[in-house]
């Protein structure tokens, strides 16, 4: 796996939208958000009449994609990788209710945007670019296995890969443990293969690991977590995030997810 | 791309419970394809729903009991001994495990909610879309890394690039990849609701098509960096093409322009022209502007000489797990020199100018083109050959 560079990040999180306003949060500990959803105001890549059908996963997706991707020349034509651990559960919960109703009639609408690849699906067709696009899912790894998959397309050809990963929080299907994720965050960052440069951070190391080597990997990684008492699959990618803007941060973050015996995605990460 | 191998493979479907009895079904030309359905008593489309029974994963894992995961537990054990092999010649940390799948375990939930409605439902074992990764990992004892791809009706193809970049770039030697669905009422009612499904057997590229008929299976393959001595590679991964429409949510760009550019890339990544390819295993869903689309961008690529059929007039659409059926479909070409006619079709759409197959094509075949395409406008073509 080559080395690779960060160039350009972006965030939703309740009330925030943006890496200045995300800057600007983090300078409060610790941190408080009074609610744990995203409303992002319409705009000329959320028209009011798509947002009304877009899940709120889909409105972060397609607004983080865009900010990272603006903030770096030269990848518009990157491919995506997305990661979602849950995709478009809330979606696909509000389908189940209506095929249980008598008769079943299901909302066309809500049936195509229930697809795990919704929201990539959307950012191509507002930006009607033709890049390469992925999806994937992997639990509480979804953020780790995701970056093993644009680094892995870095390393085969493409000079910039954009990352997006992101989850909504769990709210209508009961049977989805909502405890699971209980608050909205998604991130993006663009990579390129190239390590000079303005780049944020260097990723100097990423492994899938198990074992001896991931239990002694994990005793030097930072925690991972957004904020006490809420829950994400993809916390990594935030604490990520923090590392890179906040003013306090410096040198190498370890961060590890998963757990050791059943696999473990390690990566150190250097500030520029 | 540097080729990768595929070593072995299995398929599941209604056509049958393995490799064999899938090609001996597309040779006799009997497709899976019936209105007796138990997910869907009072279907009003034929179903691919696979008639036989199938095993539950064995404990401590038989958490993973939805019907999703014992099909993808069926298809898997047909593989065990060449699991064994790589992982004895790479060790089970170079060994990961690529999954596709887009309805993963919505049938869990419909069963708990028609059963008692309490949901006392266990989400990480039966619905996420990575259990089934996790799942087929640890039924084969792998250590390498595990995920899912879902990008609907390409996760199949999708998650066979995710695996050959995992190997390319050297995090694995060797993966499990493939793609696993079972059907559901959500995927019924669903496609019911956006008027594509066909109510009688599917026609694609037929002057009267209707739409799809819905199907259910899964197909495995063990890619790998190298061949083994017992494994010597029944077929290789040549090039992969993908793009994105940015068109819309369900319909493809009329013109076919993100289909045009996934095959396309796909024959650049395989240092390979248009008249390399030997024929062509279409998405062909048998909805009109999904066939018409594909149709218009193959013409542009291929011209209308190369051999081209759909084969989900015989399995029916497998969404998830289409492209990983049908690349099996394509590696049966591969071994037996055999183009599977496109089944269902009587009277080819005058307003289509590729080649279609109304009978089997008997010939030497060295190198095949598979697309899939889905929902999101995300396009994939791979070039698979000998």
């Amino acid at each position: 796996m080559l080395p690779c560079s960060i160039v350009s990040t972006s965030i939703a999180l309740p009330g925030i939208s943006g890496i200045e306003s995300f800057i600007d949060l983090l300078r409060h500990t610790p941190l408080e958000f009074s609610t744990d959803t995203v409303d992002l105001p319409a705009s000329d890549l959320l028209p009011i009449r798509l947002k009304r059908r877009m899940s709120r996963l889909i409105q972060m997706t397609v607004s983080t994609t865009f900010q990272a991707r603006q903030s770096c020349a030269g990848s518009a034509d990157a491919p995506l990788v997305y990661g979602s651990a849950n995709g478009e559960i809330n979606t696909i919960g509000s389908v189940l209710n209506e095929i249980f109703q008598e008769p079943p009639l299901v909302s066309p609408s809500a049936f195509h945007n229930s697809v795990h690849n919704s929201a990539p699906g959307y950012w191509s067709i507002l930006t009607r670019l033709h890049h390469a696009s992925t999806t994937i899912s992997a639990g509480e790894t979804t953020f780790g296995c995701a970056l093993l998959q644009a680094a892995a397309m870095l390393s085969d050809r493409d000079p910039f890969v954009q990352l997006t990963v992101g989850d909504e929080k769990i709210q209508v299907p009961q049977w989805a443990d909502p405890g699971h994720t209980n608050i909205d965050f998604c991130g993006s960052m663009v990579l390129s293969r190239h390590t000079s440069g303005d780049a944020l951070a260097h990723i100097i190391d990423l492994r899938h690991m198990h074992g001896p080597e991931a239990t002694e990997y994990q005793k030097e990684a930072h925690p991972i977590r957004i904020a006490s008492g809420y829950r994400h699959p993809c916390a990594a990618f935030y604490v990520l995030l923090e590392f890179l803007h906040a003013p306090s941060s410096s040198g190498r973050i370890k961060l590890v997810e998963g757990d050791p015996e059943s696999g473990c995605i390690g990566m150190t990460i250097e500030r520029s | 791309m540097n080729p990768l191998h595929f070593l072995d493979f299995s398929a599941v479907s209604a056509l049958g419970p393995d490799r064999d009895t899938l090609f001996q079904n597309l040779i006799d030309r009997r497709p899976g394809l019936s209105y007796a359905s138990s997910i869907v008593p009072s279907t009003s489309s034929p179903l691919g729903e696979i008639p036989f029974a199938l095993p539950a994963p064995p404990p401590p894992l038989d958490r993973f009991h939805s019907r999703c995961h014992r099909i993808a537990y069926a298809c898997l054990r047909p593989l065990d001994a060449s699991i064994r092999a790589v992982v004895e010649a790479f060790g089970a940390d170079r060994v990961g495990v690529v999954c596709g799948t887009s309805a993963s375990g919505n049938r869990s939930v419909e069963e708990s909610w028609q059963n008692d409605g309490r949901f006392d439902f266990d989400y990480h074992h039966l619905h996420t879309f990575g259990c089934v990764s996790r799942l087929l990992k640890r039924l084969s004892s792998l250590q390498g890394p595990a995920f899912s791809v879902s990008t609907a009706c390409s996760s199949g193809s999708n998650a066979i690039m995710s695996a050959a970049r995992l190997i390319h770039s050297g995090t694995c030697d060797a993966v499990v990849t493939g793609a696993v669905d079972s059907l559901c009422l959500t995927t019924y009612h669903g496609f019911q609701s956006l008027q594509i499904v066909d109510p009688d057997y599917c026609k694609p590229f037929d002057a009267d098509r209707k739409g799809l008929n819905l199907g259910e299976g899964a197909a495995f393959f063990i890619l790998s960096s190298k061949p083994l001595a017992d494994y010597p590679g029944i077929a290789r991964l040549l090039g992969m093409g993908a793009s994105s429409d940015g068109y819309h949510m369900t319909a493809p760009d009329p013109e076919g322009l993100g289909a045009k550019l996934a095959m396309q890339r796909a024959l650049e990544d395989a240092g390979l022209v248009p008249g390399d390819i030997d024929a062509i295993n279409l998405h062909g869903t048998g909805t009109p502007l999904n066939d018409m689309a594909e149709a218009r961008a193959v013409y542009q690529v291929f011209g209308d000489e190369t051999p081209c059929s759909s084969t989900k007039g015989y399995t029916g659409h497998l969404l998830g797990a289409a492209a990983a059926i049908e690349i099996a479909a394509c590696i049966l070409s591969l071994l037996h020199g055999t183009v599977f006619a496109n089944h269902g079709m009587s009277r080819q759409d005058p307003g289509i100018r590729i080649r279609l197959l109304t009978e089997h094509l008997r010939q030497s075949v060295r190198r095949v083109v598979k697309n899939s395409f889905a929902f999101g406008g995300n396009n994939t073509s791979l070039v698979i050959g000998i």
